[in-house]
């Protein structure tokens, strides 16, 4: 890897003011000799303009009118106002229900998974469960024209 | 900076009061915001403008649990992300976008036209331009896209959108980094600068 | 008593006739599978993913143990080329080609039969050729893995179903014409030299576990459980992403099904060059977004991140299920295990758990 490839790695992170202390000055100090380096940071800079020179677009008319609508028409939790002695015994009567509740219902804490839809699965998932596909292609008696459809319906979800 | 931030916490506490007058001023300030974020996620016009509803409606219900006032615009966000992660759960939108269906080889892009002949300012003032880095946007994974959107179209720091994602600072800057390197390879040509 | 010996002597005839029928089924399921060693095959194929929701015809041109399969879905062509050395996913519109080793997997034939019975169900014809079903059943009970329509004539396989652990079915193929013998020319298995060749993450060889971990640099354990009937087949250092996040992936099957367990140090997923940094992310429990507004949006909508976006976002365990294959992360102590696999959702759990 040369000293170029390196410091293009971190020229991003760079521009978006990610990095700091001896790896910021060494950027700068390539940079500063290195025309071609200085040109990709130009580039990444003026990406970053572009994306600034975006502006937010409003949301179509009528949709405060729909909100007001939907906000009249039903009740809200309010911030309730109540003695003290009320809460008071209210947080007790709590207090004792969830301890009963807990005694009772609760055997012990089971770990379960939170599922998450295939579609909205993070780059870690998604990358894990590319990479295994492309193993069940070669797996005895895999289904090659159907594991095929799923690795190109990936790579252009990629 | 601050006299902002108390109009914010006056209308948020206005509005928990029960002032509708209050909570649509709230609403004017960051529709903008919300929809744009919206947009940018589930890209496509209409169901960015019923979850920004959405957002709101659900706002409005639960301001009563809103603790820190001047936080309002991040929890706002949050809301309209988490509605935005139900609808793609449940099948109804698609955060990730096939390849092929953002490519623009059919038609020349703006892009190519853009380089032809007009000098940076006017380029950085097209609309079409525009037009076209949003495209190229749109292409990113939804993660670095929601990164993107409220950094440089609604101005938040790192640490409010880290907040606002439930991940730290550091990911996002490096969502940020990922996004600013994969745009500067799609609108290729036209970042690049000759003149060094 | 002779009667009695008499009667011994059937059923272990019997049996021994079942088990030699069983071989023969085995033996036609393995000649299917090595069929395009010894004929060429040209013909087109409606192939579809339940798990994907996807369909497609593919033409399929296929010679000494060479694959092309040329897609078409709606407006969507797109072709795969599998050439022995590699696995190539080709864009014509871009005229881009996705270049990936193909993955080698030195399965134990006899562990499948170990695993799984094949049986001859019925006959019928496929393409307008004389078929023999094959159904394979794990032994251990449980719904049929997979059914193969066999050609009685060249013994390769017109028609496929796959089924996962649950008995739904995930994917399909039949053939709907087919013609053997004729002429592929070779170029078909390449890329076209003027397309843009992509490589994928690079994939090392095959090592042990001890050897992984040496070349990884972190210790890779090898998980105390695995699912019943699965083996370890070996070990792959992997690369992902241009920052370098080390991954190891170790690879296990019961003789049909492939299991794979992914696991990284904790750290900054594919963090530039920080894939093995100090950073924890295990401390960082994000529920709701922290600060004095954690609970703002209450149950519903105080969920943080770590819910689909952001990688190893502090969920302990994160499933995801593909229709054929489930994906369950795992975030340990040190580790990150990842573990993808067709097996029942507390499997992957066991699996995953018992690695730290």
């Amino acid at each position: 890897m040369s000293k170029c490839d390196l410091i293009r790695d971190r020229l991003s992170e760079y521009a978006v003011g990610g990095l700091r202390g001896r790896m910021r000055a060494r950027v700068e100090a390539h940079v500063g000799e290195c025309a071609g380096c200085r040109a990709e940071l130009k580039a990444l800079e003026r990406t970053g303009a572009l994306l600034d020179s975006l502006e937010t677009q409003d949301a179509p008319e009528g949709t405060w009118e729909a909100v007001r609508e939907r906000v009249l028409a039903r009740p809200r939790e309010r911030a309730r106002v109540r003695p003290r002695w009320a809460w008071a015994m209210s947080t007790v009567a709590l207090v004792v229900v969830v301890a009963v509740a807990a005694v009772v219902m609760v055997p012990r804490p089971v770990e379960r998974p939170v599922v998450v839809a295939a579609a909205a699965a993070d780059e870690e998932m998604q990358m894990t469960m590319d990479d295994h596909l492309s193993t069940v292609w070669a797996a005895p008696l895999s289904d090659m024209a159907a594991v095929g459809l799923r690795m190109a319906a990936l790579e252009e979800n990629g | 900076m601050s006299e902002e931030r108390d109009k914010v916490k006056e209308l948020v506490a206005r509005a928990r009061a029960g002032e509708v007058d209050a909570f649509e001023a709230l609403y004017r300030a960051h529709q903008g915001g919300i929809y744009t974020f919206l947009r940018g996620q589930v890209r496509d016009a209409e169901v960015a403008a019923d979850l920004t509803q959405d957002t709101f409606v659900r706002a409005w219900e639960s301001l009563a649990r809103l603790r820190e006032a001047g936080a309002f615009r991040g929890w706002l966000y949050q809301i309209a992300r988490n509605l935005v992660l139900d609808e793609a759960k449940s099948g109804r939108v698609r955060l990730e976008v096939p390849a092929s269906v953002v490519s623009s080889e059919e038609n020349p892009s703006v892009l190519e036209r853009a380089t032809e002949g007009d000098g940076p300012e006017e380029r950085l003032a097209s609309a079409e331009l525009k037009e076209e880095v949003w495209r190229a946007l749109e292409s990113l994974p939804a993660a670095q896209r929601e990164a993107v959107v409220m950094h440089h179209v609604e101005g938040m720091g790192t640490a409010e959108i880290a907040k606002v994602m439930g991940v730290r600072p550091g990911t996002v800057m490096s969502r940020l980094a990922r996004a600013r390197e994969a745009l500067r390879e799609k609108l290729g040509g036209y970042v690049e600068v000759s003149d060094e | 008593m002779r009667e009695r010996l008499g009667v011994a002597a059937v059923v272990v005839a019997l049996c021994a006739g079942a088990a030699a029928a069983q071989a023969s089924v085995w033996e036609a399921v393995w000649r299917s599978e090595d069929a395009l060693e010894r004929v060429s095959v040209v013909g087109r194929a409606r192939t579809m993913s339940v798990a994907g929701q996807r369909t497609a015809v593919a033409r399929v041109r296929a010679a000494k143990g060479k694959v092309r399969l040329d897609y078409e879905a709606g407006r969507h062509r797109w072709s795969l080329v599998d050439n022995g050395r590699e696995l190539i996913v080709l864009y014509p519109m871009r005229q881009e080609a996705l270049v990936h080793p193909r993955p080698r997997l030195a399965v134990d034939r006899k562990l499948a039969e170990r695993n799984y019975e094949a049986r001859k169900v019925s006959g019928g014809e496929v393409a307008g050729r004389a078929v023999d079903a094959i159904e394979i059943v794990p032994r251990g009970g449980g719904p049929a893995a997979v059914r193969v329509w066999l050609d009685r004539e060249t013994g390769f396989a017109l028609k496929r179903e796959r089924y996962n652990v649950e008995g739904n079915l995930t994917t399909g193929t039949e053939y709907v014409e087919v013609e053997y013998g004729a002429a592929v020319p070779g170029e078909v298995f390449l890329v076209p030299q003027t397309w843009r060749r992509m490589p994928s993450d690079g994939r090392g060889p095959r090592v042990s576990t001890a050897e992984l971990s040496r070349v990884i640099g972190f210790e890779v354990k090898e998980p105390k459980h695995a699912p019943p009937g699965y083996v370890l087949l070996g070990g792959h250092a992997r690369e992902w992403g241009r920052g370098g996040m080390r991954v190891a992936e170790l690879r296990y099957t019961d003789g049909l099904r492939v299991l794979s367990v992914f696991e990284r140090e904790k750290g900054e997923w594919m963090g530039k060059g920080g894939g093995r940094g100090g950073r924890h992310e295990g401390r960082h429990r994000s529920g709701g977004t922290g600060g004095g507004r954690g609970r703002g949006t209450g149950g519903r909508h105080g969920r943080g991140g770590g819910f689909g976006f952001g990688p190893a976002g502090g969920e302990k365990m994160t499933l995801v299920e593909r229709g054929t294959e489930k994906a369950l992360r795992y975030l340990g102590r040190e580790m990150v295990v990842v573990v993808v696999g067709d097996v029942t959702a507390e499997e992957l759990m066991r699996v995953a758990k018992s690695v730290e």
